[in-house]
């Protein structure tokens, strides 16, 4: 079986996370909300009421991909196992997210009711944190509990939306760029506006999450997708939608891009930092791009649940993670870029001179801009409508 | 006393279908402001989903009609064979059609991928003959998922058409030729009208599923070959889009039950096997 043969096979079947919105799917189709929070209650949590004591363990929901080892067995991954070593706290690692909404949409009967959702640490796109403090569905931390953080870089610590944080710690920070084979584009590509090439129609995927696609064009063509108005950012949706009618996408989808970009399938794309880390480990000539007008970015963040039984343990973690030699081991190994300051400091020359871990000083790096439920919705209808997702 | 046996039935029925699709029609009615903002609102939710998703609701018919035809165009050959010249190999021959299902629909699925992949073997032995252009290509075409259909639907048309034959009585068959009808002639009239009954129950069994499918059009397909399902599978759980997309659903299944009716019109028949 020849190594491209194998790719293609891996790449397929590692995509977990479409089975997992498959069952999510059926769970929401047979449980309306209300049977759901009927049916909730004190199943949740592992009968610690009064939040941490001698039972050391506690559940973490987070997306693939962000441990230093298998998600399979990420009790073998030297990240938790010296977690578990130094603090005796037993890390229930899952890796539930697969995408912001359905996630949500999930636990949204539990939160409503103030309930356990039987996770006591979720790790959340920050837009998504953002919608979860607005619905008071984050549990305040504890900052004596916290001292390491004050390692936050400086650019994240005051949100507009989590002012000192209170509720929230960024995890991982990753870029929005693009990947492609110069060898078999033909032509240097360096802006999302070379992806609509006429010579590489149908070979070519976007991302459906709205934020980072559009952001991207919306960059590209000088609207600012920090201060944008909802119409500015619609007239750029314009120009995905003729695309899309052309047919110059293959794709538009989440997570799946990468099994057509390793199967050579799609040639170009608009992609997610980590995973073309991930990729170049097999295909060395595959190309990552970050346009010089700027590229977009997304904080995946950490957040306790309201009802969640061990608080403190999850606490520890969080703390644990922000030791900046913790933090630079796993994120010289998870390739993304680290919130903790000195992380970088800690890792090998070589992870240290990779962009996307280390993002040079001088990049624009931005994050769409916070929109309110309306305008959410009336910017993700029209990218739905362009798109025909 | 009888009537109890039916409760475990009836009462399942109730939870898990009755229920939830109600639940499904009152979201699918939705009339709230967040709904009416974005141009729905009650029985607009079906006008607005029929509007933006024509294209893929006649892709979807198109693609489970034109499976379902292929799957009798192969399965109709090859359940006469089992059933009528099988003889003792007839059930080795039964269990090589259903064998292949002991492995996950997934995984089957995913191994088209590598069939069709334009490094596969299947792409260059079309490309040599000049069925595909010298770029052609099968993944992410129309062609792609309608023949992953066939394939994971094809015993659902097979089995009905195997039994509707199976049972036919054979002194029927020996009595066309008796009264000097051709065989093509005792096929015609006696064969084909007898095995009706399992051709229309295999349609069923294969055109209902393909309809609604979307593993198949995800993982063979491209963003032109998206099906209904695809859309509901990507956009349910968004509030936003949910009494569209509860519309879409019901416009999925009053379609499929208008074509079972005229099918079934056609075929003029009311058995199932």
């Amino acid at each position: 079986m020849n190594r491209q043969r194998i790719h293609t096979m891996r790449g397929a079947l590692s995509r977990r996370q479409f089975i997992g919105r498959g069952v999510a799917l059926g769970g929401a189709v047979v449980l309306s909300p209300t049977v759901l929070a009927a049916c909730g209650g004190d199943d949740g949590g592992g009968g610690t009421g009064d939040g941490g004591g001698d039972d050391g363990s506690f559940k973490l929901a987070t997306w693939v991909y962000y441990i230093d080892g298998n998600d399979a067995a990420p009790q073998e991954a030297p990240t938790i196992k010296s977690f578990t070593d130094t603090t005796g706290i037993t890390v229930d690692y899952t890796v539930d997210v697969d995408d912001n909404v359905s996630f949500t949409a999930t636990l949204q009967p539990k939160l409503e009711q103030g309930e356990s959702t039987g996770y006591d640490l979720v790790v959340l796109t920050s837009w998504m944190c953002e919608r979860w403090i607005q619905n008071e569905w984050a549990m305040a931390f504890d900052d004596s509990k916290l001292p390491n953080k004050s390692n936050l870089l400086a650019r994240h610590q005051d949100p507009s939306w989590d002012p000192g944080r209170a509720y929230t710690l960024p995890f991982a920070e990753g870029q929005v760029g693009i990947a492609y084979y110069q060898d078999e584009v033909g032509f240097e590509i360096t802006d999302v506006k070379d992806l609509l090439d006429e010579r590489i129609k149908g070979k070519v995927t976007i991302l459906s999450e709205m934020r980072d696609t559009l952001g991207m064009y919306m960059l590209s063509e000088g609207v600012d997708p920090t201060t944008a108005s909802v119409d500015e950012a619609k007239a750029v949706v314009q120009i995905i939608a003729e695309a899309r009618d052309s047919g110059q996408f293959r794709k538009i989808t989440g997570n799946s891009y990468t099994d057509d970009l390793s199967a050579r399938d799609a040639i170009a794309a608009i992609a997610w930092s980590g995973d073309i880390v991930a990729l170049q480990a097999d295909n060395p000539d595959l190309l990552w791009v970050a346009p010089s007008v700027g590229q977009m970015s997304f904080v995946d963040t950490m957040m306790i649940p309201i009802g969640a039984k061990n608080v403190d343990q999850a606490h520890a973690w969080m703390n644990y993670l922000y030791d900046p030699e913790v933090s630079g081991a796993l994120f010289e190994f998870i390739s993304y870029v680290s919130p903790v300051d000195g992380a970088i400091a800690v890792m090998s020359e070589e992870a240290q001179a990779n962009p996307l871990i280390n993002p040079p000083a001088d990049a624009k790096i931005v994050e769409f801009r916070t929109l309110t439920q309306d305008e959410a919705d009336d910017l993700e209808n029209a990218f739905a409508q362009a798109t025909q997702l | 006393m009888p009537w109890a046996l039916l409760a475990p039935g009836l009462i399942w029925l109730l939870l898990f279908f009755a229920l939830p699709l109600t639940r499904l029609l009152i979201d699918s009615l939705d009339n709230s402001r967040r709904t009416r903002r974005l141009g729905g609102g009650g029985i607009k939710n079906y006008t607005q989903v029929f509007d933006q998703y024509q294209e893929v609701i006649l892709r979807t018919f198109a693609y489970a009609a034109i499976a379902t035809v292929i799957c009798i165009v192969i399965g109709y050959p090859l359940a006469y064979f089992i059933a009528i010249k099988g003889g003792r190999f007839k059930y080795a021959l039964l269990a090589a059609v259903v064998l292949p299902f002991f492995t996950t629909y997934l995984i089957r699925t995913i191994a088209w991928r590598v069939i069709v992949d334009k490094e596969g073997p299947l792409v260059g032995l079309l490309r040599t003959v000049n069925l595909l252009g010298d770029d052609g290509e099968l993944l992410a075409t129309p062609i792609a998922v309608i023949f992953a259909l066939v394939y994971n639907f094809l015993p659902f048309m097979v089995l009905p058409i195997y039994v509707s034959l199976e049972k036919i009585d054979r002194n029927l068959l020996e009595a066309g030729p008796d009264l000097y009808a051709s065989g093509t002639r005792t096929f015609r009239k006696v064969t084909l009208p007898l095995s009706l009954p399992g051709v229309f129950a295999g349609s069923l069994l294969t055109f209902i599923p393909a309809a609604g499918d979307f593993i198949n059009a995800d993982l063979l397909g491209s963003d032109r070959t998206r099906m209904i399902g695809n859309i509901i599978e990507k956009n349910f759980l968004q509030e936003q889009f949910r009494p569209g997309i509860s519309a879409l659903s019901f416009v999925l299944m009053v379609l499929i039950l208008g074509a079972v009716l005229i099918y079934a019109k056609l075929l003029g028949t009311e058995d199932l096997i």
